[in-house]
């Protein structure tokens, strides 16, 4: 493997270029087989494709690139405080929106932290939604006869359907 | 054809703008929701309400608990009829008052003796009648269970001679509570299995005294006990370990590693999920805590395990410090002092020591770890047809 790589370009599934560099790239095996398939090949012309779309990838690219310099060389304790911060900053998106696709990037790419911190963001965003709330986000019907409702009902004095 | 293109094209929008995520990974999220609101979305749809109550659920979210809120669970010293001086400590230093369950009410008094994923293990108390029940209670799911009487003489020996041990067994999958007691001069143990909901004895001569339990680890219970080393009828007591194997329900002697002959003050924890042996020793008024631990290895003598030093903290400047709890990654520790009362953490990691404010939660408090979870005590949730059920059992009594 040619260590005069720093970084490599992929497309998004729109067809975008990203560069990516091999640091960051490391946070992630997919990407990290990929880095050595390109590099061991004498001609890149071909660039790879991930399957995540440009809008998701600008942020996955984001958190890959601050979380590398911790990841390979391990850091100070202020560091890793002031990498929570960013953390909480970084998430503050839309569930949806973006939080979804950023979910199944992180699950797709093999990512531990991302994937760890995105489900603890939607959780914690759950957290104060209702249930049709929570229904329209995960594209879930009620399913329940009225039977079950009573009894769920009976166990769970004032809980509620909607 | 341009119709199929378009109403591709449209299709594909909608999946970018609105995705369905794959059922793995909204488990995934739902393991990381605290109860409360796993218990509102039951109402969802039937695949929720069912996982939720899922073995291999219950477990993933109690790990995640455990990882994102372990509490400290404060228990004010025997104070009668206070059922309601229970505080439980976050990781976001929120103090949080705690309710007993209602059933209390028909109880003189009520003593948490122990602390396992989310349940404890309550002494009742009520002193006319005998015997002392004990329940099973999960707060964070509002469940409650009345263990059946163990037949024991848990009335003469309220909170003294007899000691409770509560603990997990993973390889069971069960939740026992141990009891030690003594019968005609002999230390007898009582076990109760949560899964086949009885006791059975257990005839085992440990020739000790004073026994009490500390902690339980992987599923092997820990007692601190004076043994007898006299050969013959004489009597010369030494302060050893006991474990109990919950699985196998087998005793056995453990030495203490060599220690400090100085020590101030020892307590067992759980550390990196190994058992730890904590102890103090002083120097100029400054209190040094040292950490050791059980590691699975064969030792000197053929032993299948043996003592690590993992530590010993920088000087503390106080000559009452009490190392309490592993809390987090952190050691919970109490200083008495003359003049006040204080909570310190101390973190093996950066070796410093933080202050804690809790002012609330004084010297008079007994500690526990607790942690919300979902695992059921297989009691019942109505408290109403529970209360009935205590009422009537206090009637019978009387």
């Amino acid at each position: 493997m040619s260590s005069s790589v720093e970084a490599i370009t992929v497309l998004s599934s729109d067809g975008d270029e990203f560069k990516i560099t091999v640091s960051a790239a490391k946070l992630s095996k997919p990407l990290n087989w990929m880095l050595e398939d390109v590099c061991f090949s004498d001609d890149c012309d071909e660039v790879p494709t991930i399957e995540v779309n440009s809008k998701t990838l600008v942020k996955v690219i984001e958190y890959c690139e601050k979380h590398a310099p911790r990841a390979n060389s391990g850091a100070s304790d202020s560091d890793a405080e002031e990498l929570k911060k960013w953390d909480i900053e970084f998430m503050k998106m839309d569930v949806k929106d973006i939080l979804f696709h950023i979910l199944m990037a992180a699950n797709y790419l093999h990512m531990e932290g991302l994937y760890d911190l995105a489900c603890q963001t939607a959780a914690d965003l759950m957290k104060g939604m209702t249930v049709s709330q929570i229904r329209k986000i995960f594209h879930i019907k009620n399913d329940f006869s009225s039977e079950e409702q009573e009894q769920l009902r009976r166990q769970h004095p004032g809980c509620s359907f909607d | 054809m341009r119709r199929l293109s378009s109403s591709m094209m449209k299709n594909k929008k909608v999946e970018a703008d609105d995705p369905f995520l794959p059922q793995e990974i909204i488990r995934d999220i739902l393991i990381r929701l605290p109860v409360k609101p796993i218990i509102r979305f039951q109402c969802v749809c039937r695949h929720w309400r069912d996982l939720f109550k899922d073995p291999s659920f219950i477990a993933d979210h109690l790990y995640h608990s455990n990882r994102q809120n372990p509490c400290i669970l404060f228990q004010r010293g025997r104070s009668d009829d206070n059922h309601s001086d229970l505080y439980s400590l976050g990781s976001d230093m929120q103090v949080l008052r705690f309710q007993y369950p209602p059933l209390m009410k028909h109880f003189n008094h009520g003593k948490i003796v122990g602390s396992s994923n989310g349940l404890f293990c309550v002494q009742t108390d009520r002193l006319r009648y005998s015997p002392h029940p004990l329940l099973l209670w999960n707060p964070a799911i509002k469940e409650v269970k009345l263990v059946p009487e163990a037949d024991l003489c848990l009335v003469l020996y309220p909170f003294g001679c007899c000691d409770i041990g509560f603990g997990f067994c993973p390889p069971l999958n069960d939740y026992k509570i141990v009891v030690t007691y003594v019968k005609n001069y002999f230390e007898m143990f009582k076990v109760y299995s949560l899964r086949s909901n009885s006791w059975k004895e257990v005839k085992y001569r440990l020739d000790a005294r004073n026994i009490c339990y500390r902690v339980t680890v992987n599923g092997v219970m820990f007692w601190w006990g004076e043994k007898n080393i006299r050969k013959d009828h004489g009597e010369d007591f030494e302060m050893v370990l006991f474990s109990f194997d919950l699985a196998t329900e087998v005793w056995t002697v453990i030495p203490m590693p060599e220690h400090h002959s100085s020590t101030l003050y020892q307590n067992l924890m759980v550390y990196e999920g190994k058992l730890a042996f904590v102890f103090c020793t002083e120097d100029f008024e400054h209190t040094s805590i040292h950490l050791w631990v059980r590691e699975e290895g064969v030792g000197a003598s053929g032993e299948t395990w043996n003592w690590t030093k993992k530590f010993t903290s920088n000087p503390y400047p106080s000559s009452r410090l009490f190392p309490i709890t592993m809390w987090g990654n952190e050691i919970f520790c109490r200083i008495f002092d003359s003049e006040s009362t204080n909570t310190v953490l101390f973190n093996p990691t950066t070796e410093k020591f933080k202050n804690l404010n809790i002012s609330k939660c004084d010297v008079w408090y007994q500690i526990f770890n607790y942690v919300e979870s979902l695992v059921s005590v297989g009691g019942t949730k109505s408290l109403t047809k529970f209360l009935k059920r205590g009422a009537h059992l206090v009637e019978c009594r009387q």
